[in-house]
């Protein structure tokens, strides 16, 4: 269906600070020594402007078959916009985003070809679940029969003859990954899939969206949800203000935008530090036996600890998770930044009443 | 197109309050044609006329409420935003819109149909029982306003959904439908005559149509043709603006 491409490109946007550049610049080293087979979803040089205001500003990246990738950004950074857009529901100002090729309103048929979900809540609230794919797949001259199967794939089926007024949130995402699955698309498109799922749902939304990839299908999804991105993603598409800040896959992101550290435990931590001595740059005693050593590699610590015969409990690489990490990619580009503290003091007791008094109330 | 069409009556069927909205309406046109066979003091002096002018004027209301109904089917698309899912699901965005138009016309004319036939149908059965008797007839123009209730049903379908799609807003394409034929042309024929325009109610579209469904239209300035097909060209051009609007907007 699409062909090989060889190296991937990248496209630099102008008017870019010089930390997101150099971010992209690194990461387009990175994937120019990952050869991919091919790339189904293309967005070149997306533009939506509302009024005045660029919601998405000359962004382009890729997604490709058989790989999770995760589409993240603050909020307001347009990754909404940018998914819109891709499917012709937002009319562009500049720029083209194509399935295998093809734009999706040439796609006679879509749902065979890409399955998308941009929002739980669009469905109407007198019909029901059942109904509402009925509609869908009757549109794409789908057998009804793919209804209940969909139905029985996302645990829906004792629910299916309700009205979707009365399903949660977590049974409205399950009914729109239901409309995904109707036609068996090869390229999947979520926003926000996990939004309002319990724990369970969560799991199973991460196995199904890997499942997909691993099967070869093409998986984009936005989420704010970092733990789980960092979990099911294989790529990474970052964006802030609607542009582009980073396409690279997610160790390489984390790797880029992290602090590493290293982690030793001993029964002799002074004469463990003793050993390491100028090679740290700074030490973090965390107990009486353990303590973050900063600015040496694991390696360089086992090494120092085996000449100077020092017994070690403990000695791993720590690293920032991807959420500290997207924090600081994106501290350049938060649209709506908080100031709040890290710890809240406590309120004063009520007048009168002594700490005692106020404990045993 | 076949698929879209299936899938669009699938939609409009789908909502109760798109079935209910006219059923009352098909009811209660049966019920007043019901009440006035019966309660009539002299059945055998109701002619094939008297019955559907009777019919005809009470089937407005009918043909507002498919209005309504036609209107809210395209306006809660947007109210609720299943307009994105029909359009991801076929992104031509005219291909859509014009299925939904069709479909419009098609259930307003076969309301029509089945609010016509049943209200008929049950004052000639109750007069024929009470001793009158009165048929469908070229003659004394009952026949064209029985097929004129239909035409204006599936016309009137047509505009609900023509308003509904260039206005995106239930509350305002209703109202329209509503207040244009009461307010609206009762203010601009008015308007019209003091600017010396003569016999200005021919260029009111509301107005003009209710020609269709009286049987003497012969008073009725433009006449049936006219007025049916002046309100045709309305609700048309209603439409082509909705389509012609949502393919350059966001949606």
């Amino acid at each position: 269906m699409w062909q090989a491409t060889g190296v991937r490109r990248l496209s630099i946007a102008r008017s870019v600070s010089p930390g997101v550049r150099e971010g992209r610049a690194w990461c387009q080293r990175q994937l120019g020594q990952r050869a991919y087979a091919g790339r189904v979803i293309e967005v070149r040089n997306i533009t939506k402007k509302f009024g005045n205001v660029a919601a998405v500003n000359d962004l382009s990246f890729d997604a490709v078959p058989g790989r999770v990738t995760g589409f993240l950004g603050p909020n307001g950074s347009g990754k909404s916009t940018t998914m819109r857009c891709m499917l012709g529901l937002d009319i562009t100002n500049g720029g083209t985003a194509t399935f295998a090729g093809r734009t999706y309103r040439s796609i006679r048929n879509p749902l065979f070809e890409v399955g998308a979900l941009l929002d739980a809540g669009y469905v109407h609230p007198g019909r029901s679940g059942r109904n509402h794919l009925r509609w869908m797949a009757s549109s794409n001259g789908i057998e009804m029969t793919r209804v209940d199967e969909a139905l029985e794939l996302v645990g829906l089926t004792d629910a299916a003859n309700r009205r979707t007024k009365g399903y949660s949130l977590g049974m409205k995402q399950r009914l729109g990954l239901a409309g995904v699955m109707l036609g068996d698309p090869d390229t999947v498109i979520l926003d926000e899939p996990a939004n309002g799922l319990d724990p369970e749902g969560i799991r199973w939304i991460r196995d199904i969206l890997t499942y997909f990839a691993r099967g070869g299908k093409t998986v984009l999804v936005s989420s704010h949800l970092l733990a789980e991105i960092a979990l099911m993603a294989d790529d990474l598409v970052v964006i802030g203000k609607g542009q582009l800040i980073e396409q690279c896959s997610v160790d390489q992101f984390v790797d880029r935008h992290s602090n590493k550290w290293t982690r030793v435990g001993s029964p002799d931590l002074e004469g463990l530090v003793a050993a390491v001595g100028s090679a740290a740059t700074s030490v973090s005693q965390l107990d009486a036996h353990h303590a973050d050593l900063f600015g040496v590699t694991a390696p360089q610590v086992g090494e120092l600890a085996a000449r100077s015969g020092v017994v070690l409990h403990e000695l791993s690489t720590q690293r920032d998770s991807l959420e500290e990490a997207f924090l600081r990619a994106t501290a350049d580009v938060q649209e709506y930044a908080s100031n709040a503290p890290t710890s809240l003091p406590l309120p004063p007791p009520p007048a009168g009443s002594t700490p005692s008094q106020h404990g045993a109330s | 197109m076949i698929n879209l069409l299936r899938s669009e009556f699938f939609k409009l069927r789908t909502v109760r309050l798109n079935v209910w909205l006219p059923l009352g309406a098909v009811l209660a046109l049966m019920v007043i044609s019901a009440a006035v066979s019966l309660l009539s003091p002299e059945p055998e002096l109701i002619s094939n006329a008297d019955v559907m002018a009777l019919i005809g004027a009470f089937s407005i209301l009918v043909a507002m409420m498919t209005g309504v109904a036609t209107s809210l089917g395209i306006t809660s698309e947007f109210a609720h935003n299943t307009i994105r899912p029909t359009l991801a699901s076929t992104p031509n965005r005219s291909t859509v819109f014009i299925a939904k138009a069709i479909v419009s016309a098609l259930v307003g004319l076969a309301i029509g149909a089945v609010a016509v036939t049943t209200a008929f149908l049950t004052g000639s059965l109750l007069l024929s029982v009470r001793g009158g008797d009165v048929t469908l007839s070229d003659d004394d123009g009952s026949l064209a306003a029985f097929f004129g209730v239909i035409i204006l049903n599936g016309l009137l379908a047509l505009f609900g959904y023509g308003l509904g799609l260039l206005l995106r807003n239930g509350p305002g394409a209703v109202s329209i439908i509503i207040l244009w034929p009461l307010l609206i042309e009762g203010i601009l024929s008015g308007v019209l005559s003091v600017a010396g325009v003569e016999d200005p109610e021919r260029f009111m579209p509301y107005g003009s149509a209710f020609a269709l469904v009286i049987p003497d239209s012969s008073d009725v300035s433009g006449g049936r043709v006219w007025g049916g097909l002046f309100f045709g060209f309305v609700a048309l051009a209603l439409v082509v603006a909705g389509i012609v609007m949502n393919n350059r907007r966001d949606v």
